[in-house]
C-alpha cells in the first residue's frame, strides 16, 4: 500500500516536473525550439518516461495550457480576492494587478503558444476547450468578486476588452518599452462602460 | 520595376508566408533562396542578415497596412465606427498575422527586438498622424495618443484570440465605448 502511494507521488512529481520544464522550455526558445528532446533534458527524465505520462507533444502542449490556466486562475482569484475588500480604486487596482500578472513567465508561455496556434491547427484544436474553459472561469470568478460593480452582461464586454487589451500590450510591451497609455485608456474605457449602465 | 528590387520584393513576400506558415524559425535566409530561387549570396548582399530580411520585410508589412488602412477610411464616413471596421479588417488579415509572430518571437531574441523597435515606432507616429487627420485638429494630442495605444493594443489581443477564442465583437463593442467615451471628454476640456 505505501510502495503504492510512493509511486503515484513520485509519478506525480515527474509529471509536474515536465509540465513546467515545457513551460520554460516554451519561453526560453518558443513553440518550434519546445520539442520532446529539450523538454526531457531540462525535466531530467528519460524520453520513455515523457511518453508514458504523455502519448505524444501535442497531448503534452495541451496539458501544459491546462496546467498554465489552473495556475493563472489561482493567481487571479487571489489577487482579486485582495482587492475586493477596498472598493474606492477598484478599477485601478484590478488594471495593475492584472498588467503585473500578464508580465509573467507564466503568460508569456500562453503568449507563445496563441501565436504559434496562428500557424499551427493541431495546437489551435488542442488550445480552443481550454481557452473557452479558462474564460468561462474567468468570467465566474468576475461575476463572482465583481457582483457589487456591474450587471452580468456588462461585466462580459469589460471582461473581454480588458483580456483583449492586456493580451495585446503584453504582445507589444517588449518592443515598444511602455504601455502606459495603454493600460490608461482601458481604465476610463472600464469606466465609461460601468458609468453608461448606471 | 527593375531585376533587383523585383527580387528583393520576392524575398520579402517570401519571409511573410515563411512567418504565417511555419513562424520565425522558419525565416533562413537559405530557406527564403529555395523559395525564390534568387541566390543565397545575393540574399545575403542585399539583406546582411536574417535581421536585414525581418527589418525589410516588417518596414513593407507595416507600409501595407497604412496604405490599406489609409484608402478604406477616406472611402468611408469617417466615424468611431467606420475606424474600427477598418482596423479590425487589417487586423484580421495575414499581414498583421505576421506582424505577431514576430512580436511574440521578440520576448526571446534580442536582435529580432532592435530591429522591431525602431520600426514600430515609426509605424505609431504614422498611425497617430492618421488618428489625428480622422478626428480633427480639435482633439487634444494627448488624447489621440491615448486613443491609438488603447485601440492598438486591444486589436493586437483581439487578434491574437481570435482563430482560438472568437468573441472579438464584444471586445472591438468595449473599443467603440472607450473611444467616444475618450472623445466626449476631451470635447468637455
Amino acid at each position: 500500500m505505501a510502495a503504492g502511494v510512493a509511486t503515484q507521488q513520485r509519478a506525480h512529481r515527474t509529471r509536474k516536473r515536465l509540465l513546467e520544464a515545457t513551460v520554460r522550455c516554451l519561453v526560453e526558445r518558443g513553440f518550434a525550439g519546445t520539442t520532446t528532446t529539450e523538454v526531457v533534458r531540462r525535466a531530467e527524465v528519460s524520453q520513455g518516461a515523457l511518453f508514458k505520462h504523455f502519448a505524444s507533444k501535442d497531448v503534452l502542449l495541451r496539458e501544459t495550457v491546462d496546467h498554465l490556466f489552473d495556475q493563472l486562475l489561482d493567481d487571479y482569484r487571489n489577487l482579486f480576492l485582495e482587492l475586493a475588500r477596498s472598493e474606492d480604486r477598484l478599477v485601478d487596482d484590478a488594471v495593475d494587478v492584472l498588467w503585473t500578472m500578464f508580465q509573467t513567465d507564466r503568460m508569456k508561455a500562453v503568449l507563445t503558444l496563441y501565436a504559434g496556434a496562428h500557424h499551427d491547427s493541431s495546437l489551435r484544436d488542442a488550445l480552443r476547450p481550454a481557452v473557452a474553459r479558462h474564460r468561462a472561469n474567468i468570467r465566474a470568478v468576475a461575476n463572482e468578486l465583481f457582483a457589487s460593480v456591474g450587471q452580468k452582461d456588462q461585466l462580459d464586454g469589460i471582461v473581454r476588452g480588458a483580456m483583449a487589451t492586456m493580451h495585446g500590450a503584453a504582445l507589444l510591451f517588449p518592443i515598444s518599452g511602455d504601455e502606459t497609455a495603454a493600460l490608461g485608456f482601458l481604465r476610463a474605457a472600464i469606466g465609461a462602460a460601468l458609468e453608461g449602465e448606471n | 520595376m527593375t531585376t533587383r528590387s523585383n527580387e528583393r520584393k520576392l524575398a520579402v513576400d517570401a519571409t511573410t508566408s515563411a512567418l504565417l506558415t511555419l513562424g520565425i524559425d522558419g525565416v533562413r535566409l537559405e530557406r527564403i533562396a529555395a523559395l525564390t530561387s534568387i541566390p543565397e549570396h545575393m540574399l545575403w548582399e542585399d539583406f546582411d542578415s536574417r535581421e536585414g530580411l525581418v527589418a525589410a520585410t516588417i518596414a513593407h508589412l507595416f507600409e501595407q497596412v497604412l496604405i490599406t488602412g489609409f484608402l478604406d477610411l477616406e472611402r468611408s464616413e469617417r466615424t468611431v465606427e467606420d475606424a474600427i471596421d477598418v482596423l479590425w479588417s487589417i487586423f484580421d488579415g495575414e499581414q498583421m498575422r505576421a506582424c505577431m509572430e514576430l512580436y511574440a518571437a521578440a520576448y526571446r531574441d534580442e536582435e529580432l527586438r532592435g530591429v522591431l523597435v525602431p520600426a514600430l515606432a515609426k509605424h505609431r507616429a504614422n498611425v497617430r498622424a492618421i488618428a489625428h487627420d480622422l478626428f480633427g485638429s480639435h482633439t487634444s494630442p494627448q488624447t489621440i495618443d491615448l486613443i491609438v495605444r488603447g485601440a492598438m493594443a486591444l486589436m493586437h489581443g483581439a487578434a491574437l484570440l481570435a482563430p482560438i477564442s472568437g468573441g472579438e465583437a464584444v471586445a472591438l463593442e468595449f473599443l467603440r465605448g472607450g473611444i467616444r467615451s475618450a472623445l466626449a471628454l476631451d470635447a468637455l476640456r
